[in-house]
Order: structure tokens, then sequence, then C-alpha cells
């Protein structure tokens, strides 16, 4: 029984900056942004020391805690990280601190905005840390509540369908988490919800396979997973910038980490026993995303795609069961969830300038707003998967797990970087090269403050791209534990 | 060893750094960017030549069987294996390969200086430049096919960046896509391959893969793998059915043509099959298929380059058909001719496109026949680089290109026969007729003059740019030409350090083994040349070629065979249709599934809201008799459910 | 004497109830002297029922008993008059000459309510019951800026009667089958003839009563006219004090005896699964506030439901948890109904556009109050629907969770609606500000903190709560 420590407090950092905020007067929005920053930084700084304080080198869960909460019923405040969680914590407070600073030139109703996205982020650090499958699905609710708002109150292109579409969604994927849950936890019988020893149970053959749906299908709906993704591309288009960052970059992790976190370690046989069919799943996401993104004119919708795409990639990764797949996986979640965070920062810009994200309209934007669009091209090439991006060495790394598994499956999604390249191309030779339209207001180009947030992505891309090893080795140890369970 | 490592990473670091230096800070700065650039080239220049002297000259090999020289450092680890280890390979192939990059590089630039003085993109320009340097080198250099790959990828950025760099226009954004997504088809099957080879060994380290695909029982199909790694090198290289973005690439600026689409990117794929050649050769049918599919390239863009007016597209194809003969040469299976030919290539085909950007820029048109209306002889080092360029091409002795194809027919001769031989030796005619071709419509202007003089279009005369363009420029201009030229001349008698040092195998192999062959190939070159002269360059020459006089060949040959066509026809219609397929779906019958769910709830509520119908009787009535039947059901079923 | 101390809530209650009436009897601002007595009383009682907490008690001749689950019961209806005295505030909306009376006839059924949390026999238990009904009836109908408020209050009278007419004929059928009216005698005798078909009649007929006032399926019919037909500080009553009674007394009751197996279970399981959805779907198509919260008090009934139907200790301490956090969250929601129709007339969502701008204070307490409602954390409502279900879980019915699950999605959607015409939609015309005195300000912030507190740290209460559970019946 360890007390609370740094991950207690990292939950605690955007809690408090959500109290300050709403302690300040909206009539003083500079000092809500400027506490909303500070509690961006302040969480950078906690993952940093709990960066520091990790050891890649030892499996299993670090930075313990465990307190008592409900007795009666078995739950617990009980925190941990690994090599699977802790690059994700890291990932939500990059995306959470460049996300502020992206929105920067909010005008309208900033303490609540900031207010219901510190409040998001609150739940999102709940559920990677969490360790307790009752603050699990607490946190991934809390993470829920504020998004309908946060997209149908600040967001765009039809707004309020999109918002009142995806929360429905994702509730509806909890519908069928929470009795799967319960399940488990009866049939395990130990009256705690502690995954840890959730997990140390061996559960019957049965049950396992006509349960692991439910926790798959109800996580995967917030993983983007194919036909149930349709939430997704509509709620991006609709969510403003750094809703769309955070929830294309974080939000959508979330479900494939349940996967991970409880499905697959929780029911293992029930995993081995789906896996043909959730990789086939995986390969329609790829493919499919990729061929709806080739003839989308809304750059933002093409991102959206893109994602759907590439999450198909993580879910197929951890339907491989494999070392290299599931380590491409994790990475491939961090890796997309900075890279298309960098890809709605730049159109978000482009946007707000704009008015416009029809790339049709568009074009030629490469003249008058060089780096703006330089941010939008390097996000296009890392998730085109060229080397040099950190995504790179993902896909690569998830091919390599589905040629070991499902030989057919990975011929089929490696010819589909063709496709992968070709919506790319489309989206930056129509809406970035060629002649610029005249009659469009070209303003500035994007302002240094401005490009900072977005040079912190393309910096973590790029390094990431370089020396792969620098997250790799972290995930490693956690995966073959992950993989020792599913044996 | 150490040093020749450290000169090996110095020459890749220098452009590297010279790259992010300019992006970063010197855009805006045109002086500084050329100025880091070209230092930076200086630098792997000096390091590359380093690494030939101690590695090449010497032909330092390392183990048992002697080869490669590798030195490495995990860099990915992979399941099943001892990872991936990332490092510089070191022999004679990858030195001399990273020389003539660095060399043709530094001209590059140097020339670029004047070539692309007063553009506004000036700075990024150099810093895309250095960009491939580095990218370049790193694929000359890698000891790990991954690695390989891996910049193999971004030397095709690169190339994006560089055809595109005009991307204001139309044309060269559409060709610069063209390019990527046409050699990403190709490379899928580069990347499959590699992946099948990692899964299969756990490792990629050239050598030992070379190892395993000679050894004994290969843990993988080695034929399979041989064609899906030639997919990558088709595409680079422009071979067979993917050629057809290099024509369209030389909308990039002439020097960027130069470089990367004659001289050395599209070179890496012949690159790749010399550095895997053991692989290559472990897998005969692949390598006979890849002879036969350039040899029929090769016949291809020669007809195409008959009938072409652009001078760049002239070229362009001359490079397409002069890669086919360094792949013959290999899939013959001789790294020497090849890989010789693909040097001597390197330096005359820079040189030509070098000579060529000289007068287009100065007559501010492609167009040959244009050219020739703006005094094209005033330009004295663009002619003299044209002439020697040709003069290489065509193979005519003693200049460079003549040694390098008499060793890949030579090649061929020891190992095919027949008609393909025959048809060999006939593209190297076809050669000599385009390359002289070109000269003639270039250069001999006055001819057309004579009687073009009255509808000639009003080009503004290169007097009136005249002025804004220094004459530092035109030095800067002039002088990689000359030295480019001059190269020409001597290239030639390195065959010899090719043979020994690349085929062992094949000690007779060489420049000098002149026989039958080296006087048949002669004969056709003078009769090219002669029917050229007859056609373009006597006075009063119809200046038309046979080809072009028949309507159906001119389109034909002028319009890559219908391969566009037939792409944008099947493939690129298919893939659209289907696209468009899949939004449908998605738009509107997921959507659609989604919303008529919602809605069917709403209506579920309406339709019970009607229950709700204010009657007190109604309720009480329900109430009671849902009672009374449950009191029924209990008493029937004795209370047991 | 120590002993009567245990009844210092109900002592309370007469106190209140004669200040009250002495209020009442002057002839000069007779509402504001009724409503400063309502509001000392029930302060009175709130403290009362604290300071008898751990004593227990049995009274004359072992009718009346004093005990962990009657103390939480009581304290939980204390909670919900007091909120109720509250948010009737000058009584808008209520007959101008029957403001005052109001009070009274709160008082009078929170006293109803008190002895059926405290009864232990069968006759005391139904006076109780009808105590509590009858002072309903007489409030409802005396509304004012509705039309349909007689109507309503008719409706409620008839179903009410009706309802009680079913209790008492099975009350007297239990009553001839154990040949006793104190409910431990009847725990002795009824396992013995557990399945009987007459004796699980008997008990689902006097379970009717308690059913019509958790508004379950088939006696939830008068919810929607009475909620919309009574003023605002009437129905907030009506949907939270008497729901905590009932619930409570349904665990009573079902605690007798042990049910599981029986056809009673699955009639109760069918019941619940009804209520929930049919609550939540109509629901959706409400447009006035009161009665789409009325539609969702059945949804919730059902949710209540499915905890009982688990029959464990687990399902009926769940219940009891549950009942009092669905008071807090439902008093909130009805707070905001109250300010924002302040003149007394019904609250459609139009009237609720541009509240945030309007009153930040009435709309974040919205917003977490349905959110609450829905199930969503951080709120209460959240972790109270995880005991339910996971009580329910326990004995397998996996298929009523599901459905409960699947439900809760559902109603987020019309929830969110009523979100988003406070938060999203501007006014039409100019925005006035809504008026909330320091009492409003205080009571939001009070039951916002909660439904938070009680979201994120339940441990108390719910140890109380399955204590209460424990010693039943």
């Amino acid at each position: 029984m360890n007390g609370p420590g740094l991950l207690t407090l990292l939950v605690l950092c955007p809690a408090v900056g959500l109290a300050a905020i709403l302690a300040i007067p909206g009539r003083f929005p500079k000092a809500i942004k400027v506490v909303s920053a500070l509690t961006g930084l302040a969480t950078l700084l906690v993952t940093g020391l709990i960066y520091a304080k990790f050891d890649p080198a030892a499996s299993g869960k670090q930075l313990l805690e465990q307190l008592p909460w409900i007795p009666a019923v078995g739950i617990e405040w009980h925190n941990g990280v690994d090599g699977i969680s802790l690059p994700l914590l890291v990932l939500t407070s990059i995306v959470f601190f460049t996300g502020v600073l992206v929105m920067w030139e909010l005008k309208e109703r900033v303490k609540e905005y900031f207010a219901f996205m510190t409040l998001l982020v609150t739940g999102v650090f709940g559920v990677f840390m969490s360790l307790d499958l009752f603050f699990f699905l607490f946190f991934y609710e809390v993470a829920v509540l504020p998004m309908y708002l946060l997209i149908a109150v600040w967001g765009s292109t039809r707004k309020e369908y999109g918002a009142m579409k995806l929360t429905l969604y994702l509730l509806a994927g909890t519908a069928l988490v929470v009795p799967a849950a319960l399940a488990v936890y009866w049939a395990a019988g130990l009256n705690t919800f502690d995954l840890v020893r959730l997990g140390s149970v061996h559960y019957g053959h049965t049950f396992q396979v006509v349960v692991y749906p439910f926790l798959f299908v109800g996580f995967g709906i917030l993983a983007g997973m194919w036909p149930l993704h349709t939430w997704s591309p509509v709620g991006h288009v609709a969510a403003p910038t750094a809703v769309s960052m955070l929830h294309a970059g974080v939000l959508m992790k979330l479900g494939a980490y349940g996967i991970i976190r409880v499905a697959m370690t929780v029911l293992p046989e029930g995993a081995h026993t789906w896996a043909l069919a959730t990789a086939i799943l995986a390969t329609v996401n790829i493919v499919y995303g990729a061929f709806v993104a080739l003839s989308q004119t809304d750059l933002k919708f093409v991102i959206g795609f893109s994602s759907v795409s590439h999450m198909g990639i993580v879910l197929l990764g951890l339907s491989t069961m494999s070392q290299d797949g599931i380590n491409g996986a994790v990475f491939q979640m961090f890796s997309h969830g900075i890279m298309t965070a960098l890809f709605f920062a730049a159109v978000g810009f482009i946007y707000d300038r704009y008015h416009t994200r029809d790339m049709t309209r568009l074009g030629g934007l490469s003249r008058y707003v060089p780096v703006a669009s330089a941010f939008f091209i390097v996000a296009a090439l890392c998730g085109a998967g060229v080397p040099g991006f950190s995504s790179f060495w993902a896909e690569l790394l998830v091919f390599l797990g589905t040629l070991k598994t499902y030989p057919v499956l990975a011929w089929i999604v490696v010819f589909a970087l063709a496709v992968t390249m070709a919506y790319t191309m489309r989206a930056i030779v129509v809406g970035f090269f060629g002649a610029p339209h005249e009659e469009l207001h070209h303003p500035a180009d994007i302002s240094l403050f401005l490009a900072l947030p977005r040079g912190i992505l393309v910096g973590v891309l790029l390094v990431l791209g370089f020396y792969p090893r620098l997250i790799l080795d972290i995930i490693d140890p956690a995966t073959r534990v992950l993989i020792g369970v599913l044996k | 060893m150490t040093g020749t490592v450290l000169a090996a990473l110095a020459a890749q670091a220098a452009p590297f750094l010279a790259c992010a230096l300019v992006l970063i800070f010197l855009r805006g700065r045109p002086r500084a960017a050329a100025g880091a650039a070209i230092a930076a080239l200086t630098v792997s220049f000096a390091a590359t030549a380093l690494l030939v002297w101690q590695v090449a000259v010497p032909n330092v090999a390392c183990g048992t069987p002697p080869g490669p020289c590798v030195t490495q450092a995990l860099w990915l680890p992979v399941q099943g294996g001892a990872g991936l280890a990332f490092g510089v390979i070191l022999d004679p192939l990858s030195a001399t390969m990273a020389l003539v990059v660095a060399v043709i590089t530094l001209a590059v630039m140097v020339y670029s200086t004047g070539y692309m003085h007063g553009d506004p993109g000036f700075g990024r320009y150099f810093g895309f430049l250095a960009f491939f340097g580095w990218a370049m080198l790193g694929l000359v250099l890698a000891s790990n096919l991954l690695q390989l790959l891996v910049f193999w990828e971004l030397v095709g950025l690169a190339s994006f960046l560089l055809i595109g760099f005009w991307f204001e226009r139309a044309a060269p954004a559409a060709a610069a896509r063209k390019a990527f997504i046409m050699t990403r088809v190709g490379d899928v099957g580069f990347l499959l391959g590699v992946l099948l080879l990692i899964r299969a060994l756990g490792v990629a380290t050239i050598p030992d893969v070379i190892a395993a695909a000679t050894g004994p029982a290969p843990a993988f199909r080695v034929p399979l793998v041989a064609f899906l790694l030639l997919m990558g090198v088709i595409g680079k290289s422009a071979q067979g059915p993917l050629f057809t973005w290099l024509p369209d690439a030389m909308e990039g600026p002439t020097p960027v043509s130069a470089l990367l689409h004659s001289a050395t990117m599209v070179a890496a794929g012949v690159f790749l099959v010399a550095r895997l050649h053991g692989l290559f050769a472990a897998a005969p049918a692949v390598m006979h298929g890849l002879l036969l599919l350039a040899l029929v390239t090769a016949l291809a863009s020669a007809t195409m380059a008959m009938v072409a007016n652009d001078i760049k597209r002239v070229l362009a194809y001359s490079s397409i058909s002069q890669l086919s003969y360094m792949l013959m040469g290999l899939a013959a299976g001789s790294v020497a001719a090849g890989f010789f030919h693909l040097t001597t290539h390197a330096g005359f085909k820079a040189l030509l496109f070098l000579a060529s950007g000289i007068f287009i820029h100065h007559a501010h048109s492609n167009d040959m026949r244009e050219i020739a209306e703006h005094e094209p002889l005033s330009q004295k080092a663009g002619v003299i680089g044209l002439v020697a360029g040709s003069l290489a091409l065509a193979g005519v002795i003693p200049f460079a290109g003549y040694f390098s194809k008499e060793a890949v027919l030579g090649a061929m001769g020891e190992h095919v026969g027949g008609v393909v031989l025959a048809l060999a030796y006939f593209g190297a005619g076809l050669t000599a007729y385009y390359t002289f071709r070109m000269v003639f419509l270039t250069l001999r202007g006055a001819a057309a003059q004579a009687h073009r003089r009255t509808d000639a279009p009003t080009q503004p005369g290169p007097a009136a740019h005249e002025e804004h363009f220094s004459k530092a420029a035109h030095a800067a201009m002039a002088w990689p030409v000359l030295v480019l030229a001059a190269l020409t001349l001597v290239l030639g008698y390195l065959g010899g350090f090719f043979a020994v040092r690349l085929s062992p195998a094949l000690p007779h192999e060489g420049p000098f083994h002149v026989g039958t062959g080296a006087v048949v190939a002669l004969a056709l070159v003078a009769a090219g040349i002669a029917l050229a002269w007859y056609e373009f360059g006597r006075a009063g020459a119809l200046r038309l070629g046979f080809a072009e006089r028949v309507p159906v060949l001119k389109s034909f040959f002028g319009d890559n065979w219908y391969l566009d066509r037939l792409y944008n026809a099947t493939v690129v219609r298919w893939t659209v249709a289907l696209s468009r397929a899949a939004k449908w779906n998605d738009h509107t019958v997921l959507d659609g599934a989604s919303d008529v769910v919602a809605q069917g709830t709403v209506w579920g509520g309406r339709i019970l809201a009607m229950g709700q119908n204010g009657f007190v009787q109604a309720y009480v009535a329900v109430a009671i008799s849902v009672v009374a039947a449950l009191g029924i059901w209990l008493m029937r079923t004795g209370g047991q459910p | 004497m120590s002993r009567w101390l245990a009844l210092l809530p109900e002592a309370a209650l007469v106190v209140t109830g004669l200040l009250i009436f002495a209020a009442l009897m002057s002839d000069r601002h007779r509402e504001r002297w009724a409503r400063r007595a309502a509001e000392l009383g029930g302060v009175l009682l709130l403290l009362a029922c604290l300071l008898t907490l751990g004593r227990s008690v049995e009274v004359f001749w072992v009718t009346y008993r004093v005990d962990v689950f009657s103390q939480y019961v009581k304290l939980a209806i204390a909670v919900g008059f007091l909120v109720a005295v509250f948010i009737v505030r000058d009584g808008a909306g209520q007959r101008d000459d029957a403001r005052g009376e109001i009070f009274f006839f709160l008082l009078t059924s929170a006293s109803g309510l008190m002895v059926m949390a405290s009864a232990v026999e069968a006759v005391a238990l139904y006076l109780g019951l009808e105590i509590a009904s009858f002072s309903l009836f007489v409030l409802v109908p005396l509304r004012d800026r509705f039309p349909l408020g007689k109507e309503a209050g008719l409706k409620f009278l008839v179903v009410g009667l009706a309802a009680s007419a079913v209790t008492l004929f099975g009350l007297s059928i239990l009553i001839g089958l154990t040949g006793t009216t104190k409910l431990d005698e009847m725990a002795e005798v009824l396992p013995a003839l557990a399945g009987a078909p007459a004796a699980l009649f008997g008990l689902a007929l006097f379970l009717s009563g308690f059913l019509f006032k958790l508004a379950l399926f088939p006696f939830h019919f008068w919810a929607p006219d009475v909620y919309e037909g009574a003023s605002h500080g009437v129905a907030a009553f009506v949907a939270t004090a008497s729901k905590v009674a009932a619930v409570a007394l349904l665990c009573r009751l079902l605690a007798l005896t042990q049910l599981t197996g029986t056809a009673l279970v699955t009639a109760l399981a069918l019941a619940a699964a009804i209520s929930m959805t049919l609550g939540n779907l109509v629901a959706i198509v409400q447009r006035d506030l009161k009665r789409m919260l009325a539609y969702s008090a059945i949804a919730q009934a059902g949710y209540i439901a499915v905890g009982l139907v688990a029959f464990t200790h687990d399902g009926l301490a769940a219940a009891l948890f549950y009942a009092v956090l669905y008071l807090l969250m439902n008093a909130a929601a009805f707070l905001v109904v109250a300010r924002v129709g302040a003149d007394g007339a019904n609250v459609s969502m139009d009237d609720l556009r541009g509240l945030h701008r309007r009153s930040p204070l009435l709309a974040a307490t919205l917003l977490l109050a349905l959110f609450a409602l829905a199930g969503v954390p951080p709120t209460s409502g959240f972790i109270g629907k995880w005991f339910l279900f996971r009580a329910a879980m326990s004995e397998g019915w996996w298929w009523l969770v599901l459905l409960g699950a699947i439900n809760a999605t559902v109603s987020v959607y019309y929830y969110l609606i009523v979100i988003k015409h406070a938060y999203l939609l501007p006014a039409e015309g100019e925005e006035k500000p809504v008026a909330l005195t320091f009492g409003d300000t205080a009571l939001c912030y009070g039951l916002s903190a909660a439904t938070l507190i009680l979201g994120v740290w339940p441990t108390l209460l719910y140890d109380w709560a399955s204590r209460a559970a424990a010693n039943l019946p």
C-alpha cells in the first residue's frame, strides 16, 4: 500500500488548474489563458518527473499508488504506469500544452472553454494511470462529459450534429463496456476491481469468448473501429482546433488503450479467439479509411479519415498478438497522436485565417503562408509513412508483426500505402501547391508564438523519427509482459 | 578503419547540418545559404575522396570470404533476431558511388548559384539540395537494407520537393505528385521485400542478406524477394511500366534534373542491384526478366527521344535508356560493366543537362528549335559541354561513354546471344541518332533561321535580361560544365579499375577488349550520326526525322507509347471510382444507418407518448389489468417462472 | 426517558406543524410567517434527525421502530423537505389564497413519510402512506397559472386511490395468510409459504402502493401530468422526498422474505425494463421541462428497480444509496426549474435559452444535475448506477444491466438537448438575468457540491446505506 505520489499529483494538476480557472472571473481572458498554459506546463513537468523516475529496464507497473476507496465493493485508488501508459501520459501532456497555446487567439467564452478542456484532460490522465477498473471507466467517461459542449459551442461545420453523434457513439461504447466489466468482476469473485488481480484470474473459455467482443467493440468505437468510426471524422471536422487535437490525438488512444489494458490483459483467450476477426476489421479500417480520404475535399475530413486509417494500423498491431505488432501499435498510438495533433493545429491556423478548409478553394498556400503550410506538409508526409518521421517505424513494426501472423493482410495493408501516398499528395498538391487563388485574402504567415506549439510537435516527430529506440526501449519490456499474459 | 568510418559519417553529417541550418535560419539569406550548402558538400567531397583513396584504391576488404567492411550499431530491436543495426558499409562500390554523388552534387550546386540567381526561393533551393546530398550519401553508405530503404524514401522526398520547387506552376506540382506516387508504387514492393527479409533473417545487414541468399538453404524465397526489391528498382530507375514520371520530372529546375533525374538519384536503383548483386544472381530467372525488361525500356525510350523537341525531355528519355543499359550490364552478371557505365553516365549526362541549362537560360525556352534561334553558338561553354557530352552519350571513342557502353555490350555478349544482343547494339545506334539529332537541332540554328526568321515568335532577347545577370553567374555556370567536359575525356580510362574491383570473377573484362563487338558498335554509331546529319545537320535539311514523318509513330512515340493514357484510363480511374464508392458508402450507408437508429429511437418516443393520452380511466385500467394479469400468471405458474 | 429522545424527529415535526399552523392563523403576511416557520422547522427537523443518529428504540407495542434504516430514510426525508421548502420560496404558481398552506401540507406529507420509514406494522405503514399521499392530493390541484392544474390533481387522486385500494387488498391477503400485521412476524411466517402464489400475489398487490409512489410501470401514468400540473415546489417534493420513502419501503417489504427465483422477481424485472425504456424514449419528445423530468423519473425508477431485482443485501443497499443521490440531483434540477420559472409558470426548453449568461450558476447546477441523472462521472449518478448494476449483475441479470446501460446512453440524448438550450442557444429577445436569493445560491452550491463529492467519494454514505439495508426487516 503506497500512498499517493507523482501520478496522483499529475491527475491533480489539471484538476487544480480547473479550480483556478473557475475562480478567475470571466472578464480576464488573458489570465485564464495564462493559467491554462501554466497548467499544461505543470503537467509536462510532472510527466517529465515520472519519466525520470521510470525505470525502462524493470518490467511491470511502476510508481504504484494504492489506497482503499470504497472497501465495501473493492474499489481502490490504484495507479501505476508501465511502458505502455507512460508514452501516452507524455503524449497527453504534450498535446494538452500545445493545444492550449494553439487556442491562444480564442475570443468567445474563454473561461468555459478552458475549464472544459482541463476537465477533459483530467479524465484522460486518469485513464492512462488507473489500475482500478472502476476508476478506469470513471475517468474514461469524465473525458466524455465536456466533449459535447466543447464541440457544440466552439465548433464549426454541423457542430451540433457532430457533437451529439460523437457523444452518443462514445457512450454507446461504454454501454457495452460497463456490463462486461461487471461480469468480469463477478466472474473473478474477488470483490475487487483491481485490474492486476482481475488479470491474474483465469476465466472460463466460453466466458472469455462471449465477453471479449463487448469490451473490444465498446473500446473499439472510441478507437475508430470500422464500421463504427463515422463519429470520428464528423466530430473532428466539427470540433474546434485544440479539441480536434485532443480528440484525434489522445481520446482515440483511450479506446486502443482500453483494449490493451482491459480486454486483452483480462481476457487473453477471448483475444486469441477473436484475433483474426479483429485483424480483418482493422485491415478494412486501413484500406477503407485511405480510400475515403482520397476523395474528400475538406482538409479536416481528409485528416479525419486518415485517422481512421491510422488507428486501423493500431488495431491491426494489437490483433497480431506479437512483440513487434504490439510494440508498433503502441508506438503508432503515440506517433499518430502527435502527428494528427500537428495536422489539426496546421489546418486550424489555415481555417482561422482563410475561413475555409476546402482544398479546392484554397491552393498555392505555400506561396503566402509557407511556414504554416510547411507544418501541414510535414504532418502529411509523416502520415504517408515517409522515413525520418516517427510513424514510419511504428507502421514498419506493425507490418513486421502482421507479416508473421497474417501474411495476406500484411500484403494488403502494405500495398494500401500507395493509396495513402495518393491522398496525401492530393491534399498537398491541390491545397498548398499550384497557383494561389488571388481572390482569397491572403494573411500574414503564422506568428512565431503560434508556430511554437506546432514546432514542438514537429520536433517530437523528427526526434523519434531519427531515433525510435528512445521510445521503443520503454515500450518493449511492457509489451513482453503483455505477450506473456497472452501466451 | 575508424578513420574511414569517421570520414563516411562526416560526409553525411555535413550536408545534413547544412540542410537544417539553411532551412531553419537562412531561407531568407541567399548568399549565406549557398555558401553553407557548398561548404558542406566540399567537406563531403573531401571525405568521399578520402574514402576512395583509403578503401577503393587499395581495394580493402573485410571478413572471409572477403567482402565489404561494415561498422554498425543497433538501431531498432525486432522480434526473433539480433535486431536491425544501422551503420556504414565500405567497399570500392560504396566509396566510388559516394565520390560520384559528392562531385556531381558539388558541381551542380556551384552551377546553381548562377542558374537560380535571383530566384525568390534561392535559400530553400539550396536547403533542399543539401538535403538531397545527405540522403543520397546516406543511401550509398547504408550498411543495412532497411537503412537503405529509409534513405531511398528520403531521396524520393528530395526529388518530390525539387521537382515541385516551382510549386506555384501547375505542371511542376503535378509532376512532383506523379513522381512521388509512381515511385511509391515500386517502393511498396521494396518495403515488402525488406520486411520479408527481416521476418526471415531477423537482420537485414547487406552482407548477411547476401550470404543468406547465396547460402545452401536460404531462409526465404529468394526469387520472390528479388522480384519485390526489383519493383523498387524499376520505380526509382524509371524502368519498364513505371518510367513515365521521369520525363515529367523535367519540370524541375534544370540543375535538379542534372543531379537527381539523370546522374545520381535515378541511378540509385542500379546501385541497389549492384549492391545486392549476390542476391539477385541467386535468382537467375528474375535477372533474365530484368534484362529483357531493360532492353525493351532502352529501345522504347530511344524511340521517344527521337521525336521529342524539348531538349530536356530528349535527355530524360536518353537517361532512361542509359539506365536500362546499366541494368542490362548488371543483369548480364557484370557488376563492373553496369557500375562503370553508371559512373561515366553520371558524368556526361550531368554535363549535358548543365550545358542545355545554359542554352535554356539563355533562350528562355526548352524547345530546341527556339534555342536554335537565339544564337546558341554564342554560349561557348554550352557548346563545348553539349558536343562533348553528346559524343560521350553517343559512345564515340575516346569519350567516356564509349568505353562503358562497350563494357556493357561486351558483358552481354558473354551471356546472352542472338536477337537480344543484336537489339542492344541496335539501341546503341539509335542513341547516336537521337543524340546528334539533338545536337544539330540545337546548334545548327543558322540553317533554320534562314527560312524561319519571318514567323519566329518574338522572344525577349538575351540582352533584355543580361543586365541583372552578372558575369560571376556566367562563370559559375561555365566552370562546372568545362570541368565535367574534361572529365568525360578521362573517366573512360577507369574501366580496369572497376573491372578488377567489382567483378574479379571476370578478369578479362574491361574497356579495351576490342572485338567484333566494338567495331560493330562503332559502325552503328557512325551510321546513326550520319543519318542525323542527313536529316538535321546539313544545310537545307528538312530538320524532320524519319519517325516524325509518320504521324502514327510521332504521336505514339511522342506520347510515352500511350502508357499514361492507359494508366489514366485504368488504374487511376478505378482507384478514383473505388474511393468515390467508399465515400458514398460512408456518408450515405453508414452515417445513414446510425441516423436511422437515432430517428427510430425518437419515433419510438413519439409513439409511446401517445399512450399517455390523458384519460385517467385508461391509466387505471392499464394499471389494474396489468396487476390482474400478474395475479393470473402467478396462479398459473404456481409462483415459479 | 432517554429512549424517547430517539423520537426527536417526530417531536420536531409536531412542533413545526404547530408553528406553521400558528403562522397561518395570523391575518397579515401569513405566507411569509408560514414560510419562515417551515424553514425553521425544516432546520429543526434536520438537526433532530442528526441528533438521534445511532439511537434505536421500539415504541407503541412494537409497531414503530427507530433504527439505522429509519434514521437513514428520515434524514433523507428531512433534507428533501427542507430543500422543497426552499424551492417553494414564495409559493409562486400556487393559488394565491393557498400559498401558505403549501408548507403545512408538505409538512404533513413529510410526517407521513417518516411514519412509513419507521413503521414495522402493516397497518401503520398503510396509514403513513395515506397521510403522505392525501396531503399531496390536497396540494396538487391548488395550482395557478396552469390550465390543467386541477385536472392533474384529479388524476393524481384517482390513480392514487386506485393504487391504495389495491394495496389495501394486498394487505388483507397478507394478513389473512400470515395471521399477523407485524412485519417481523410476517417475516417468520412468509418463508414457509414462499412461492405460494397467493402470498406472492398479496405481496405484489401490497407493493403496488409504493410502486405508485415510485412511479414505476404500471403505476407511472400520473407522474407526467402531476409534475406538469403541480406548482414547482410541490412537484419537487413529490419528485424527491416521497421517492426516497417509496424506495425505502420497497426495500423493507422485499426484505421480508427470500423471493429470488419466484415469478415476482421476473415481474419486477420486466417492470424495471419497461419503465426504463418507456421513460427514456418518451422523455426524448418532451418540450416541457417538468414533464421531461417526470419521464426521466419513471426511467430512474426503472434503474432503482434494477437494483431491487437482485434481492441481495447489495441490491437493497444500492437502491437506498441511489435514492438519496437521486433526491439530491433531482432537487437541483427542480431548483433550476423553479427559479427559471420564478413567476410560477411552467418552464419549456426555450425558456432555458441563454441561461449560461442569464445565470451561470443555475446553468452549471443544471448541467451537473442532468449529467448526474444521465449517470456521467464525476457526478454521483455514475457511481449510483454502477452500484445498482453491480448488484443486478451479481444475480446474473445481464440483460437487464445491458438494457439499463443502453438506456443510460439514450437518456443522454435528451439531457444534452436541455443542456444545448441552456448553454448553446441564445435567448430570443433580451436576456433577462435570473434573480437568485442568498438561499438559492447556497442551495445551488450545496447541491452541486453534494453531487460532485458523492460522485467521487461516496464511501461514508454507501456504508451507511448498506448498514441500513443490513438490519432489515
